[in-house]
């Protein structure tokens, strides 16, 4: 796996060494990663951050190998994010989540609404809709996950993948993939989402591909309905892997919503 | 002598679908309709007869298993094949091994079925207690980074519910439960014996040699065999102060035997590589799905493997298979050399999947096969050929005139208070003169 070498801080947030970088100036954004790409510093992010205190965190357990022991939930994720924000002395921040990130976001501003000043959805998951499943990536082969995210055309991005053919790259992911089981592995959506997502009075954005083979793209559509002030927007030719397919479109579309927001 | 004690192990599988390479997986995706009720039953019928043979032909003991949602084993409810072999036998060794306790919300489940077993077949269950394979976890939708916590967990929680008077609370980290009350209670004390199957996993194997639960060991190479064994002897000598018998160690080795080695081979080489081949043909991402096992002891695994060039399952030839000892092929007296020199290496004292079914074998194979192990290979490693249950004394009375001489009379008769009168002895008191006869009986408040 091809991991951008970054320079990152280690956070003690309540006990929890918390990897973070942050870059860049202007109003904080904190970026909340998704199952993919959890510790690569994207495309998206060197935009986000030439425009924004861009406050990009690791979430627990991605970088240790596997859950901690007290990780046993979306709540867990939440307190510890509220605590991150006590400690770095941000204030109100714009949210911004990718795939499971945008799930864990939510949670973040349900529960402390008055932290969050905008929310930005990107391909999210989460939402109970049987009729449009996602792909099961934790439980299907790494081939058929890459083609999925990038509907069949990673076009080199697959690096970004773990690699089976080596070791260390190979539990590097298999770690990650822990985490990611030990919050949606029994439930990969909660039912009283959708209930959440019509009390979130914040400005919100949801952003989805063109096409998603992982979340189908009605996630992204009922997302966008019943958040009370939310939008829709599309970036074009893209799949789920969007945020390492076009950056600097998803940045834009971003940075346009964020224009709007209030500071 | 040598002994030996001689398992028949039957996964009961379905081997009547694609060969491997037409196939993602024999676990989880392939799909249902290769099955054909029509044979299962049929293969059902031969599978159980096959071990019901095996107390006449004087097998130690008959395992069963739990698998789900794959060719390989079709035995999802291993509680039932018991059930049906505890009615059709009398005194052979019955062993599920085992149950897949984390995939059970509620763990009491196995302590009373394997309690009503005990009962049923007189005390002659076995309670192995098993994880369940990485894919069990994908096709139960249990969570693989919860479920060693919850193996240990429920494996005391049954043993517990066993032994300790009822009602008591078990408040776990896993399992709640707070009327912890099992009935029936099994039949062996302290209770029926648990083994752990396990692969060469260091932390089974320590936790076996710490509560000295007898250790069977699934199909490996002779190499990785010896160590796990001398693991289990090396922890239960110096950190827990005891010298294990070599009957806590078996070994699960598929033993094939005929007329000669020639012809030995001819007949087990298609169903053994039938079964490395398609029946062990399971992808990575399906048989360690994340956080079943924790990234260190992956990455431990895998850097072994690498080093040694262990291959695959899959990928072993017939000839590599024989030379590491995966299986044991051949005539009466090479099976017996071949044990011989199992015993002299592992120092353990059982073996499964002696002489039985494998993969693809058809129902007379397996016969001629069982015959042979029972006649030319077994009375090596026993004293007048006899099985372990032959000389232990049955669990219970065999007739009710031995039970009415030998049983303590029960606590308590039962008795009814009808009508606000005089309790009556529901047993005899309708029997008027006996009523009158035995005024305790009614007086008793």
């Amino acid at each position: 796996m091809s991991t951008a070498s970054v320079d990152r801080d280690l956070l003690p947030v309540q006990g929890v060494s918390t990897l973070l970088r942050r870059e860049g100036s202007g109003r904080p954004v904190l970026y909340l990663h998704g199952a993919f790409f959890p510790m690569t510093w994207t495309g998206l992010h060197d935009e986000l951050s030439a425009r924004f205190d861009l406050l990009a965190p690791v979430h627990p357990g991605y970088v240790e190998g596997g859950p901690p022991d007290w990780l046993l939930g979306f709540d867990d994720l939440v307190l510890h994010y509220r605590a991150l924000l006590d400690e770095l002395d941000v204030g109100q921040v714009d949210l911004v989540g990718y795939g499971l990130g945008a799930w864990i976001a939510a949670n973040v501003a349900s529960f402390h609404p008055d932290r969050v000043r905008s929310l930005v959805a990107i391909a999210p998951m989460g939402l109970w809709m049987p009729d449009a499943p996602m792909l099961d990536f934790l439980g299907c082969s790494p081939e058929r996950r890459i083609a999925a995210v990038f509907n069949g055309d990673p076009g080199g991005h697959e690096t970004l993948f773990p690699d089976p053919g080596d070791i260390d790259s190979f539990i590097d992911g298999y770690g990650q993939d822990g985490v990611t089981a030990r919050l949606i592995w029994e439930r990969r959506y909660d039912t009283r989402l959708a209930r959440r997502l019509g009390q979130l009075t914040a400005p919100a954005l949801v952003l989805a591909p063109s096409e998603d083979r992982v979340v189908p793209l009605a996630h992204a559509a009922r997302w966008a309905e019943l958040l009370p002030d939310g939008r829709l927007v599309t970036i074009a030719d893209t799949g789920h892997g969007l945020v390492v397919q076009a950056p600097d479109r998803v940045a834009r579309a971003i940075g346009d919503f964020l224009e709007e927001v209030p500071a | 002598m040598n002994r030996l004690e001689f398992y028949l192990f039957h996964l009961m599988p379905y081997p009547f679908i694609p060969p491997g390479e037409d196939m993602e997986s024999i676990w989880i995706t392939l799909p249902n309709s290769h099955y054909d009720p029509q044979l299962g039953h049929k293969l059902y019928h031969e599978y159980l007869d096959q071990m019901i043979l095996g107390e006449k032909l004087g097998y130690d003991g008959v395992l069963v298993n739990e698998h789900h949602q794959t060719n390989y084993a079709v035995n999802p409810a291993p509680n039932l094949s018991a059930a049906y072999l505890a009615a059709k036998t009398d005194r052979i060794r019955i062993g599920v091994i085992g149950n897949a306790l984390p995939l059970h919300r509620n763990p009491l489940r196995v302590a009373e079925e394997i309690a009503i077993l005990d009962l049923l077949s007189g005390g002659r269950i076995i309670s192995g207690h098993v994880r369940a394979m990485g894919a069990e976890y994908i096709s139960a939708g249990a969570d693989p980074t919860l479920s060693k916590g919850r193996f240990w967990e429920a494996n005391d929680l049954i043993v517990r519910a066993w032994t300790e008077p009822g009602p008591f609370a078990f408040h776990g980290e896993h399992y709640d439960i707070e009327y912890v009350n099992t009935l029936p209670r099994p039949l062996q004390q302290p209770h029926p014996p648990v083994w752990l199957p396990g692969s060469t996993s260091a932390e089974t194997i320590d936790n076996a040699a710490q509560r000295r639960y007898p250790f069977m060991l699934t199909p490996t190479s002779n190499w990785l065999s010896k160590g796990a064994f001398e693991r289990y002897y090396r922890v239960a000598e110096e950190e827990f102060g005891y010298t294990p018998v070599p009957q806590q160690l078996g070994r699960l080795v598929h033993t094939h035997v005929a007329e000669t080695d020639e012809q030995a081979h001819r007949e087990a080489m298609p169903h053994i590589m039938w079964f490395f081949r398609n029946g062990l043909k399971i992808p990575p991402y399906h048989m360690m799905p994340p956080g079943y096992t924790t990234s260190a002891s992956m990455k431990k695994t895998l850097e072994g493997k690498k080093k040694a060039g262990v291959k695959g399952f899959t990928e072993l030839s017939y000839e590599e298979l024989l030379e590491g000892g995966y299986v044991i092929v051949g005539s009466p007296q090479t099976v017996i050399e071949k044990y011989e020199q199992m015993i002299e290496d592992f120092r353990i004292g059982m073996v499964m999947s002696a002489g039985g079914h494998l993969g693809s074998m058809p129902n007379w194979m397996v016969i001629k096969n069982m015959h042979l192990m029972a006649e030319e290979v077994m009375p090596h490693f026993r004293e007048n050929g006899r099985p372990v249950w032959a000389d232990a004394a049955p669990a219970v009375a065999a007739t009710l005139s031995e039970a009415a001489a030998t049983q303590p009379k029960p606590e308590h008769r039962p008795r009814v208070r009808i009508d606000g009168e005089e309790y009556l002895d529901a047993l005899t008191g309708y029997i008027p003169e006996i009523r009158e006869q035995l005024p305790s009986l009614r007086n008793d408040p």
